[in-house]
């Protein structure tokens, strides 16, 4: 960095001591030589061409395209809106409702648990009845949607969950008899018994060819097996559900084994709702906190 | 209309040279929007002192200044195709230029406090400015100017960043307060009124060594 001898205004304006104009002045004069920008100009076309080279961040791109369809932004927001709003209201009518559960499709997993005949497991047929109970006692739109002939083609298409061994409910002593746990079972309501007994009907009719290989094979079922296949299929609430829809049925022989699942069941549905009665004691209401006993 | 005849929207206290120069700018950056890149080219000759001139007062660093010269220069030439003539070229130039420094010297500033940079103690410079007096001795009087601007330069460094490229840009670079509120995106009356600050921070800082 030089000061170049022709700039007039590097000089101070005083012949004594400078002002701050001056020496503010005097900075201008502070400029490289040519090496240097011979320099600067290499490193510039460098960076030019390493630009290029590198790619753009994505937010570029990003940002490049919402300045572009900024013009368009207000009518495609107003589209947008009012197309949600439709939507939403066709969800929320009660045509749409029922447009929405005609699409149900039974769950396989219980049907293949249940439709296996065995000599002390009740027919499938048997089980209709309790089916067609438990569907007229629940909504009316719970009735259409349990209805075979609604959906033929998605029960055809449904495949049994081959989880469960057709033996898993053979029991162990086929005369024992039918031991209901009292309270637990009332705590199912009417719609989630429904659900099972659609399972039941849809089982009945739209997989009636699988019964005999299913009940071929549950004839060599070892009796050690058992308890392991039952507390398979009381893993999940809708087995359990199914279980219990059996259970209504006074047909359904009920084994020493279902009758140990269904006290487990009724043992955590009644944990359930304690779990549910001490969380109702709570009350948040504005800035209150209040526990009831 | 043609967009080469548009009149530029230049604050009404920019010089006619200004505007003429901002009109013979508009026309090359018509030109490299036209896909003339080399006119480009042009444009970094023109201001490249400049535009280094001003990044140099505000960091006070040689090398970095050329570094962000150059960056200035690339995101001008990346982003040439969304500039429209809402201001001068030169304008536009300056404020890419004093952006950057300003990112630059934040991070410069978190490092600085991270690091404890070495301190000089101040030194007396009263003889100096005895040489300075005497008119007879320039070989004396050139070295004393060259300290009085390495002592400027520490107490532009002691200024804030804002009050910094108020001062560079006002009395060093020669812009209006108008076109340095263009260029900091701030009103005029914050251009003049960080100024006089800014001179009065200087002029306490050097007051040992400048005439009242």
């Amino acid at each position: 960095m030089s000061l170049r001898p022709d700039d007039s205004r590097s000089a101070p304006s005083t012949a004594g001591k400078p002002t701050l104009e001056d020496l503010l002045r005097l900075k201008r004069s502070e400029r490289p030589d040519e090496a240097f920008w011979n320099e600067f100009d290499r490193g510039l076309r460098q960076k030019q061409l390493a630009a290029i080279v590198e790619p753009r961040p994505w937010w570029l791109g990003l940002s490049l395209l919402s300045r572009r369809l900024a013009p368009y932004g207000l009518p495609v927001s107003a589209a947008a809106a009012a197309l949600f709003a439709v939507m939403v209201a066709r969800t929320e009518s009660p045509l749409g409702q029922t447009a929405g559960s005609a699409t149900f499709t039974p769950a396989p997993a219980p049907l293949a648990s249940v439709a296996a005949p065995s000599p002390s497991v009740a027919q499938p047929e048997s089980l209709a009845p309790v089916a067609a109970e438990a569907v007229l006692s629940a909504s009316p739109v719970v009735l259409a949607e349990a209805t075979p002939a609604a959906e033929p083609a998605t029960l055809a298409t449904s495949e049994p969950e081959s989880v469960v061994e057709p033996s898993a409910l053979v029991p162990q002593e086929p005369s024992a008899p039918a031991t209901l746990p009292a309270t637990p079972l009332l705590a199912i309501d009417e719609t989630s018994v429904a659900q099972p007994a659609k399972a039941l009907e849809f089982a009945d009719v739209g997989a009636p060819e699988s019964l005999p290989e299913a009940a071929s094979g549950s004839e060599p079922a070892a009796a050690g097996n058992e308890a392991e296949s039952l507390k398979m299929v009381a893993f999940t609430p809708r087995h359990a559900r199914v279980l219990l829809a059996m259970a209504d049925n006074p047909e359904v022989q009920v084994t020493d084994g279902i009758a140990h699942l269904r006290d487990r069941m009724a043992h955590n549905l009644d944990r359930e709702d304690s779990i549910y009665a001490s969380a109702s004691r709570l009350g948040v209401g504005g800035d209150r906190l209040s526990l009831s006993f | 209309m043609d967009a080469s005849a548009k009149v530029l929207p230049l604050a009404s206290s920019t010089t006619p040279d200004r505007r003429g120069e901002a009109e013979a700018d508009w026309l090359l950056v018509r030109r490299v929007q036209a896909g003339e890149v080399d006119r480009f080219d042009d444009l970094v000759r023109k201001y490249r002192e400049r535009i280094w001139g001003v990044i140099y007062n505000l960091t006070a660093n040689r090398e970095d200044a050329a570094d962000l010269t150059q960056d200035t220069f690339i995101k001008a030439f990346q982003s040439i195709n969304r500039f429209q003539g809402q201001s001068a070229f030169f304008t536009w130039l300056y404020r890419i230029a004093v952006n950057g420094t300003l990112n630059h010297l934040q991070k410069a500033k978190l490092r600085r406090f991270f690091s404890l940079e070495k301190i000089r103690d101040e030194e007396p410079l009263a003889g100096l400015l005895d040489q300075l007096a005497d008119p007879g001795n320039t070989s004396d009087r050139a070295a004393c100017l060259g300290e009085l601007q390495q002592k400027l330069n520490e107490a532009m460094q002691k200024l804030s960043i804002k009050h910094r490229t108020v001062v560079t840009l006002f009395e060093i670079d020669g812009l209006s307060h108008e076109e340095i509120a263009e260029v900091t995106g701030t009103s005029v009356g914050t251009v003049r009124s960080r100024l006089h600050y800014a001179k009065q921070l200087l002029q306490a800082e050097l007051q040992n060594y400048l005439s009242a």
